[in-house]
């Protein structure tokens, strides 16, 4: 095998990363990352808590980290004054889809002219892999330790239903289970900021990502997990286009 | 050059005629009585003055916007009742006491627990003052006494949160808020973003625990950011504690030590107390935090008995309990969003005299 690149951990986090092996938040950072290089104008970014919030410390630009669930509100109240700058809401599943689903919820009913990027995973990760709005039906999580049942309803399609509003311009699903997956997150972000550009309304990327150390599996698996049975329940694809970004 | 105008209108439209005039750019809220018509001025002014009003799904949202916009460097504010206020507790927690955000809330008082009551009410003395969300953070919180004072606080609320980073309350309360007074205010002024760090592309990270935690968890260096916030709150307790005296000074039978609507009231009360053959005083605290523990210990240092009112099972007294020392001589209060008459408030303040023997009364 040819070696074509020597990636510099040191030189993008000098204290190293927090993420366990496997986990797909590195890879949405890359292309984040690789996204905002190319960009004029630098966008800002707010981060929920949760395992999100590990990468604070690595933001490409200035970050700040609010409470949790509650980051597109923040991220709005920003925007709304400063019309001009780029600004980048970054949440996890938990926060996004259920502790703050209210203000979510309104955020794109406003239309808010934001970009949010939703990773989600399937657990609330950074607490140790208890029940999440996203888990799916059957899953053992530490909160449902016999699997997800009826009682506990089912995955949440919260990207279907945001879809759906006017005040949604793009909405896009991509999963981080291949390298092409990695490459779609990319041009899924990239799309997010030209809609947040244009003005067309609010963008949103929601990125499924593996979580090895929770789903109790190895990365290899956890890829395998996210090909089959989280995309069968999520869709990858663009589920909003209001600005006619793509002509395919 | 600033001009001022008269105006004769209800606490809560006044509230906004002194955000506009203290230069507020932003406002987010959610409908809550008695505070509600403050969100429906808003919404009348803010667009018309070229400021943003957002109407927002409820309190959570509103304060995060608020927050967002003082991250952009405008002035900010909103406005609920105690119970939107417990909503907003967390954010309060985040962004006034953890990023240091400037911001201005105002609280509008009913009483009561849950729903309570739609009367006015004193009981959010601890929640603003004590724990209005988790964690080592203190906000200031200005009580005013009537439409003029709710005016100038508000206006000084703002220059407050810019000067120290933080969140200051406007405590009033529903008297305050429908109550129709004349009142002056200077005309609405611009005022441009503060510079603010954020956002010029330096890699900064918000809030500063949040960047310290990152390199590893310096305990050390996470208690160097927790002792600077002591200096600054110690900071704010030596500079900033405000009251006013009324009433006799010098030896006084009695010192009563009541604020907002309810000093008023007192206020007005003195002469019945007066010709009832008391020598009275009157000291009101102005900041509740933080609160004027020097001017309330000499106010009734020769005092033969002190009083204080609230309209709450008690919530203030522990503060001048602590100021002067000792538990006050007497305690007067009206309970289920109710306040008295000033007739009424001197009766009951003559009879609790009477109960004590001070002033010669039996």
């Amino acid at each position: 095998m040819k070696v074509v690149a020597e990636p510099s951990v040191e030189a993008l986090a000098p204290n190293g990363f927090d993420f366990c092996p496997g986990c797909g938040y590195g890879s949405v950072l890359l292309a984040l990352t690789e996204v905002v290089a190319e960009l004029e104008e630098k966008p800002v970014f707010m981060v929920d808590i949760g395992c999100v919030d590990f990468m604070t410390a690595h933001m490409p630009g200035d970050v700040l980290m609010g409470p949790h669930g509650r980051t597109s509100a923040l991220a709005s109240g920003y925007k709304r004054m400063q019309p001009d700058r780029m600004v980048c809401a970054i949440q996890g599943d938990g926060g996004f889809m259920g502790l703050g689903a209210a203000e979510s919820l309104h955020t794109a009913v406003r239309g808010e002219q934001i970009t949010i990027i939703v990773l989600n995973n399937g657990v609330l990760a950074d607490t140790g892999g208890q029940l999440a709005a996203t888990t799916l039906s059957g899953k053992a999580t530490s909160t449902t330790p016999a699997g997800r049942a009826p009682q506990h309803g089912g995955p949440l399609p919260f990207l279907e239903m945001l879809a759906r509003l006017d005040g949604v311009a793009y909405a896009e699903r991509v999963a981080i289970d291949s390298a092409l997956g990695v490459r779609r997150v990319r041009r899924a972000i990239g799309r997010a900021f030209d809609t947040q550009r244009s003005g067309a309304g609010l963008s949103i990327v929601e990125v499924l990502s593996p979580c090895p150390t929770h789903w109790r599996m190895d990365s290899v698996q956890a890829w395998e997990y996210v090909s089959t049975s989280v995309r069968s329940v999520y869709p990858t694809g663009v589920l909003a286009d209001r600005k006619g970004l793509i002509d395919e | 050059m600033t001009t001022a105008t008269t105006h004769f209108a209800s606490g809560n439209e006044a509230v906004i005629d002194a955000a506009l005039a203290a230069g507020c750019h932003f406002f987010a809220g959610y409908p809550v009585t008695p505070a509600t018509e403050i969100l429906e001025a808003a919404a009348m002014k803010f667009p018309a003055c070229d400021r943003v009003m957002v109407p927002t799904e409820g309190e959570i949202a509103a304060i995060h916007m608020v927050a967002g916009a003082s991250l952009a460097g405008f002035r900010a504010m909103t406005a609920t009742a105690p119970l939107g206020l417990s909503l907003m507790s967390e954010a309060l927690s985040f962004f006034s006491g953890m990023t240091e955000l400037p911001g201005v809330v105002v609280v509008q008082q009913r009483w009561g627990p849950g729903d309570g009551s739609l009367g006015p009410g004193q009981d959010a003395y601890n929640q603003t003052t004590r724990a209005c969300g988790h964690g080592d953070f203190k906000m200031i919180v200005l009580a005013p006494k009537n439409v003029q004072e709710l005016v100038d606080l508000t206006i000084d609320a703002f220059d407050l949160a810019e000067r120290y980073r933080l969140f200051v309350i406007v405590l009033g309360d529903q008297l305050l808020a429908i109550a129709s007074e004349q009142y002056v205010v200077p005309d609405p002024a611009t005022r441009p973003a503060r510079e603010v760090e954020f956002g010029k592309n330096t890699g900064l990270v918000l809030p500063e625990l949040v960047a310290v935690d990152e390199t590893a968890g310096d305990f050390a260096a996470l208690e160097r950011v927790g002792r600077r916030w002591e200096q600054k709150f110690a900071a704010i307790q030596r500079d900033e504690p405000r009251s006013e005296r009324s009433g006799c000074v010098g030896t006084v039978d009695l010192m009563i030590v009541a604020y907002g609507s309810l000093a008023r009231i007192a206020d007005y009360a003195l002469p019945r107390m007066a010709e009832a053959g008391l020598r009275v005083g009157l000291i009101r605290p102005i900041t509740l935090w933080p609160f004027p523990a020097d001017a309330v210990r000499d106010a009734c240092a020769d005092a033969k008995a002190v009083v204080v009112a609230e309209l709450s099972m008690g919530q203030m007294i522990d503060d001048v309990t602590a100021a002067i020392g000792r538990r006050p001589d007497g305690f007067v209060n009206w309970l289920g969003g109710r306040a008295p008459s000033t007739d009424e408030f001197a009766a009951r303040v003559v009879g609790r005299c009477t109960e004590l023997g001070v002033g010669g009364l039996r």
